[in-house]
């Protein structure tokens, strides 16, 4: 078989599988722990719950965010570039359609080039930030590393395989086997954020309103 | 009488001539270079080079009708009629229509289509990868 059709195919489906597989595996584990931990849980908010997700969602919702400008915004940026341009990009759309025949709205090229550049400029900022600002640096373990270098490198190879930079095929694949890396990773590293997120910023809250009276914002 | 014959053999010729010019005028050409400016506007992808001689003879077996088709109003379904294979755009657009698909997707369903399932089946086939089919210079 060839390597392109490798990836494109069954290594495309086995990347979702763990996606989803180990998702499922990850929540209905996290209620097993949430059912028999001797925790104190916080009445339950509501409101209190859903105006820290919604804080914690917008740039400069919450004081943590205020304190920091250039970070907030970059932030804030990456995470539209990096969940918008891939289910977006016309490529993958192109894709999308040979493997089930229908297609979606689609990125025009210089949108798709400036959210690529966001991303790349992010990834490195992430990566300097862990490794020259001290208290980050403290906090932050190989995998914290390693994710952002990994998008970094996803992010670039697409690049130049959509321009034909380089070796053509063999980008090509490395950015799809990249790719799938990254996807399969989601459920098992720090990426579990994606899931997770509502419900921890749900607790805090919750905890803070009810419990404390306070914002958590 | 035989003034007669000469000149009608000599219209029967011109007539004939007459045909053959205006019958190359729809015959394929040997390669295409496709990059329909005239539907896509600014192309995004650089022109794909179609090679029809050489389907012809590597497709001899499933014949032209492995991609032309004019769709047969009886019976509601895409058949091949030899002598109507015409461009693809004088049916597909820049968009869909109802079951047509758009220029775009009738080209990536047949070509890519074809190249993937005989991949798949470990026969000859041509590229599958966008910068192949579509290659910078
Ligand atoms: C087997 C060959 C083949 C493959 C593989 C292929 N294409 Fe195409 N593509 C074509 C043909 C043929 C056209 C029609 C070109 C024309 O008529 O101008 C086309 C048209 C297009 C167009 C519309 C014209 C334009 O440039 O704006 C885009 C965009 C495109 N392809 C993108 C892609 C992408 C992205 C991929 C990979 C995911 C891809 N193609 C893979 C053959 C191919
Ligand atoms: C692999 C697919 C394929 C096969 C097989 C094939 N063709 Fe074509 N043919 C095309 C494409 C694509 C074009 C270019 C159409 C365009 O410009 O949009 C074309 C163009 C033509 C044209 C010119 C149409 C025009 O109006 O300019 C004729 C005539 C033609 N083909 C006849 C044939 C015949 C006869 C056969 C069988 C011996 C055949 N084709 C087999 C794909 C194919
Ligand atoms: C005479 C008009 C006409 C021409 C010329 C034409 N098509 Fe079509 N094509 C249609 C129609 C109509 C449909 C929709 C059929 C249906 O609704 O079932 C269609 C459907 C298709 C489909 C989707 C159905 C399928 O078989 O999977 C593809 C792919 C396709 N055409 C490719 C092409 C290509 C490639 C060319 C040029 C070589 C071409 N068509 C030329 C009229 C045409
Ligand atoms: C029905 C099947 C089929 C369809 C449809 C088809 N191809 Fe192919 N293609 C082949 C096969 C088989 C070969 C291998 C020919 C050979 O090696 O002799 C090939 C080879 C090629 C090659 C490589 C030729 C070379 O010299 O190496 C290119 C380029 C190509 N196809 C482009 C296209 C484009 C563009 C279209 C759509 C307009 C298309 N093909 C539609 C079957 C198909």
């Amino acid at each position: 078989m060839d390597l392109y059709e490798l990836v494109r195919g069954p290594l495309a489906v086995a990347a979702f599988a763990v996606l989803i597989l180990g998702s499922l595996y990850r929540a209905l584990s996290m209620i097993k722990v949430g059912k028999k931990a001797k925790m104190l849980y916080p009445q339950a908010s509501i409101s209190g719950g859903l105006r820290s997700i919604l804080h914690h969602l917008l740039p400069f919702g919450a004081s943590y965010m205020r304190a920091r400008t250039v970070f907030t915004v970059i932030t804030f940026l990456f995470h539209m570039a990096v969940i918008i341009l891939p289910i977006f990009l016309m490529s993958h759309i192109v894709l999308w359609f040979e493997s089930f025949g229908f297609l979606w709205w689609e990125l025009s090229k210089p949108a798709a080039d400036t959210m690529t550049a966001v991303v790349v400029i992010a990834c490195l900022f992430f990566i300097g930030r862990r490794l020259f600002v001290s208290e980050v640096r403290q906090v932050s373990s190989a995998s914290e590393y390693l994710l952002p270098i990994l998008i970094l490198i996803v992010f670039l190879t697409g690049f130049c395989a959509s321009h034909q930079w380089g070796p053509y095929r063999p980008m090509l694949i490395f950015h799809i086997a990249t790719s799938e890396i990254l996807i399969a990773l989601i459920p098992f590293s720090r990426l579990m954020h994606m899931l997770f997120f509502p419900f921890s910023r749900a607790y805090m809250g919750a905890e803070h309103s009810r419990v404390l009276g306070a914002k958590d914002w | 009488m035989s003034f007669f014959n000469r000149k009608f053999k000599f219209i029967g010729w011109s007539l004939l001539c007459l045909l053959l010019q205006t019958g190359t005028a729809f015959a394929q050409e040997e390669n295409y270079v496709l990059a329909h400016q005239d539907v896509f506007g600014k192309m995004q992808r650089p022109a794909v080079h179609f090679p029809h001689a050489a389907h012809e003879e590597a497709l001899s077996d499933e014949g032209c009708g492995a991609c032309h088709h004019v769709f047969d109003e009886q019976v509601k379904k895409l058949v091949y009629t030899e002598g109507e294979e015409q461009e693809c755009k004088t049916c597909h657009g820049l968009k869909p229509a109802g079951t047509s698909p758009a220029l775009r997707e009738a080209y990536h369903k047949s070509c890519t289509g074809c190249h993937r399932l005989k991949k798949k089946n470990i026969e000859k086939s041509g590229p599958t990868t966008c910068g192949e089919c579509h290659p910078k210079k």
